[in-house]
């Protein structure tokens, strides 16, 4: 193929003209084309001169452009081994000093940012022992703030136990709630002292968690890694939320006031009771001396009253006194049994608060670390990250909670999904696919199953009301049965004691064969039925309650020529599942 | 394959090298020395007169064809200024966007659009070769010339469209600074920053920052960052509109020397 020059327009409009007679038109068309044509006059002919010149312009041409071309290969060649060569230290003469010292070069101190996984590593690496020194110091803190309930345990029971104190309290009873003392003269101060603790916690736990990150940065720093001014922000960000969350999550002086209402609650119960059997002592009390002073007559009444009020004080004094003797010393114990639970439960709840904040905090930082694309971002948003998330934690929990839906299928598909979202990096998703997976690896779905009974209805013609004994075999562990007698026909015959801790274990393939044999103890000649089942796993979850199944098991008399027909009896059992750890790193999506 | 020839192959394939030498010697260079742009002065040169030529010649065409060569404003209208301006316009645009494109772009991103624009430029040989059975020159030019154009942008528009949208990972930062936060990033990622020409890249590294960082706050609006993606492929025209011309104006300068 040739290449048709740019004045394939003059060619062809000429040959027109000339086919339309060369009318004035047509010689302008070829006119204005000869013009167009630059290279016209080469083969109209030029003279020697213009040759020379267009030669030279060629090769100033030629030389311009190959030589570019060479010039950039070239350039471009130097410039790749120089930034090659241009990353070490140089060697600067300092003006001032006129010493020489090693500087670097400006790009290269330039602080590269740590890699979303290495600042993940180094939160998870500060967040532990942050973790435990702030429920170290929450649990000292915590007993501090009940030491002086404790210490105030004697004296309330000494008064409580008093006339006046009961009194105190028989009042406060008829018109407030006797809680309310014990609130002011056991409690006072700790609701106060409790909501001070969770700011020095976190402190505590910021201090601690700042302390890990910035022994980690030193490391790095050791080993040349410069840490750029963005990634210092987000670790400080970091440590800086860490600092404020427990806060938001208790809340000031709620955390205490509801302990202290427990404790109220609880013993409150025995002072109730303490205060309901003064009411009928008293009265009882007061009774018996109008009784007494039945002998003076028209003064009976006048007898009766004082005699009364003064039996009244009397018996309630004895009554107490007696009380004290034989309740003080377990009052104060229950006080103490009751202020200790109170105190346990508080440092569990701190401990679960503490937790849950590192949890949201690891959730968020990874959120905040992860590099992404803008097709993460337009998925990131809350509301597809809570649904994406719901969505696997719902079925993460249905895995947790139904065991018939416990398949290495459903397993493996809740697995892939997770490991596809880590290793694209989902935002928002990372951390709870993360830990998602990590459970579902750690998990060997095994079912431990146990027979616990064997009952059902003997037929008829095989009704004895005489013992019956055997065993039965799941899989190859055998077990066996207690010898029992039937009421009537109905047959209950347990599995002996010892047997009952044989666990029989069925993943997920596994099939579970049910093998019995029962022995009728009839006065001449014994009975011997057999039975058999099997059932596929998925199958036997799917039945009954979750941990209690009953398998149906046809039953025929053993080593018979004779064509009888089977009965059914079920053998009923008991069914643990391994346990799939529950999900911390949930995101807080209800708010 | 009759219509194309060996010339026009190495005509396709002197451009593309001519090209990306240009701006490969230019992100490398804007590393270490203040005369970087030295090295995109010939390309330039190149596309300057690659636009001037194909803008003239269809110009002339209609010109001569509207205009009487006795007129009076024969002389007066001829079009240069227009050209002129026409391809400083370009030029400006495109060496500016390319260059920064250059040094913002992934190595496997540009050899992959190099290969893509590497086909298309000879694809216009094909378009001109066939379009010239049915146009006169300049008209059948400057059609292969819009043809070839189109195809290779659409198709480098799609492929800096995905690389965008599904790729490109952006600094998980953005997520976390405020709107002076992201300005910090855009200048940090200004290659040698101690250049005497950071302050002037400085403009589109923040401006795209600052853009990211928008769409970044807008995320709940998850149509801003489909924008984002297409908005960052719209180079791929000017990518495909400038070596496509280039190629032309280097397949005539080979014809020229081989003359």
């Amino acid at each position: 193929m040739t290449k048709k020059s740019n004045n394939d327009i003059t060619e062809n409009v000429s040959g027109n003209a000339s086919r339309a007679d060369q009318s004035p038109q047509h010689e302008k068309v070829d006119e204005i084309l000869e013009r167009l044509s630059k290279d016209k006059g080469a083969s109209t002919g030029v003279s020697s001169e213009r040759e020379v010149n267009e030669v030279n312009k060629k090769q100033n041409l030629k030389y311009w452009f190959w030589g570019t071309i060479a010039a950039l290969i070239v350039s471009s060649i130097l410039l790749t081994i120089m930034a090659h060569f241009n990353t070490g230290p140089k060697q600067v003469v300092l003006e001032e000093s006129g010493s020489t010292e090693a500087v670097q070069d400006p790009k290269n101190t330039l602080p590269k940012e740590l890699s979303p996984s290495e600042i993940r590593e180094i939160f998870n690496n500060a967040y532990q022992p942050a973790l435990e020194s702030a429920l170290a110091r929450a649990d000292k803190l915590i007993d501090s703030a009940y030491q002086p309930v404790y210490r105030k345990i004697p004296a309330y029971t000494e008064w409580h136990y008093s006339v006046w104190g009961s009194y105190v309290e028989l009042g406060t009873a008829a018109v407030d709630s006797p809680e309310k003392l014990l609130e002011e003269k056991l409690l006072s101060g700790l609701s106060d002292r409790l909501s001070a603790i969770p700011k020095q916690v976190v402190l505590e736990f910021s201090a601690t968690f700042e302390r890990g990150l910035n022994v980690q940065l030193d490391d790095f720093e050791a080993n040349d890694r410069k840490i750029g001014p963005l990634t210092q922000t987000i670790l400080n960000d970091a440590a800086l939320q860490t600092g404020t969350s427990v806060l938001v999550v208790v809340g000031g002086g709620t955390f205490g006031q509801a302990l202290s209402a427990l404790i109220i609650k609880k013993v409150g119960a025995k002072i109730a009771l303490k205060m309901g059997s003064k009411w009928w002592l008293a009265i009882v009390g007061a009774g018996g001396s109008v009784i007494l002073c039945s002998w003076a007559g028209p003064f009976a009444a006048v007898c009766g009253v004082g005699g009364g009020i003064a039996t009244f004080f009397g018996v309630d004094f004895g009554m107490n006194y007696i009380d004290k003797i034989f309740n003080s010393d377990e009052f104060m114990t229950a006080l103490r049994a009751e202020i200790d639970a109170s105190k346990q439960e508080q440092k569990e709840y701190f401990r679960d608060q503490i937790e849950q904040m590192v949890t949201q905090q690891k959730f968020s930082t990874g959120y905040q670390l992860q590099d992404f694309t803008l097709k993460q971002l337009s998925k990131a948003n809350r509301e597809s990250v809570c649904s994406a998330t719901v969505k696997m934690i719902d079925q993460y929990e249905k895995l947790q909670n139904d065991l018939s839906y416990r398949s290495d299928e459903n397993l493996l598909n809740l697995l892939k999904e997770a490991e596809a979202i880590i290793s694209n990096s989902n935002m928002g998703l990372f951390e709870i696919s993360q830990e998602i997976a990590t459970n579902l690896n750690n998990f060997e779905n095994v079912i431990s199953v146990t027979p616990t009974v064997l009952s059902g209805l003997l037929p008829s013609e095989h009704e004895a009301n005489r013992k019956v004994s055997g065993s039965v075999k799941i899989n190859n562990v055998n077990y066996i049965l207690n010898k029992s007698s039937p009421n009537s026909n109905f047959l209950n015959v347990s599995v002996i004691e010892e047997d009952k801790n044989n666990e029989v274990n069925l993943t997920d393939k596994h099939t579970l064969r049910i093998k019995a044999e029962l022995e009728q103890h009839l006065y001449l000649q014994n009975k011997y039925f057999v039975g058999n089942a099997e059932i596929e796993r998925g199958e036997f979850l799917q039945m009954g309650a979750l941990n209690v199944k009953e398998i149906r098991v046809p039953f025929q008399l053993k080593d018979t020529t004779a064509s009888n027909a089977s009965f059914p009896l079920f053998v009923r059992f008991k069914v643990q599942a391994e346990e799939l750890a529950h999900l911390k790193m949930k995101p807080d999506c209800a708010n | 394959m009759n219509n194309f020839t060996f010339g026009e192959i190495k005509s396709g394939l002197t451009a593309i090298l001519f090209i990306s030498l240009s701006l490969v010697t230019w992100s490398l260079a804007i590393e270490i020395t203040d005369f970087a742009p030295v090295f995109l002065f010939p390309l330039s040169v190149v596309i300057y007169c690659s636009v001037y030529r194909l803008h003239m010649n269809v110009w002339k065409a209609h010109y001569e064809l509207i205009v009487r060569s006795d007129s009076a404003i024969y002389n007066l209208l001829n079009g240069k200024i227009r050209g002129h301006l026409n391809a400083f316009i370009f030029t400006l645009v495109s060496v500016t966007v390319l260059a920064w494109f250059f040094i913002t772009a992934p190595l496997s991103l540009v050899a992959a659009l190099c290969l893509i624009i590497a086909i298309f430029c000879s694809m216009l040989f094909i378009f001109k070769n066939s379009l010239r059975q049915h146009f006169n020159e300049p008209f059948a030019t400057k059609y292969a010339v819009n043809l070839a154009t189109i195809l290779g942008a659409g198709v480098s528009f799609f492929v800096l469209w995905w690389h965008a949208w599904a790729i490109d990972l952006h600094d998980a930062e953005f997520q976390s600074v405020d709107l002076i936060g992201a300005i910090e990033i855009g200048k940090s990622q200004i290659p040698n920053p101690s250049s005497i020409f950071a302050h002037l890249l400085m403009f589109p590294f923040v401006f795209d920052a600052v853009k990211l960082w928008a769409v970044v706050q807008l995320k709940t609006y998850s149509n801003m960052a489909l924008i984002l993606s297409l908005e960052a492929a719209l180079v791929g025209f000017l990518i495909a509109k400038m070596s496509i011309i280039v190629t032309n104006l280097v397949d005539e300068i080979l014809e020229r020397l081989s003359k």
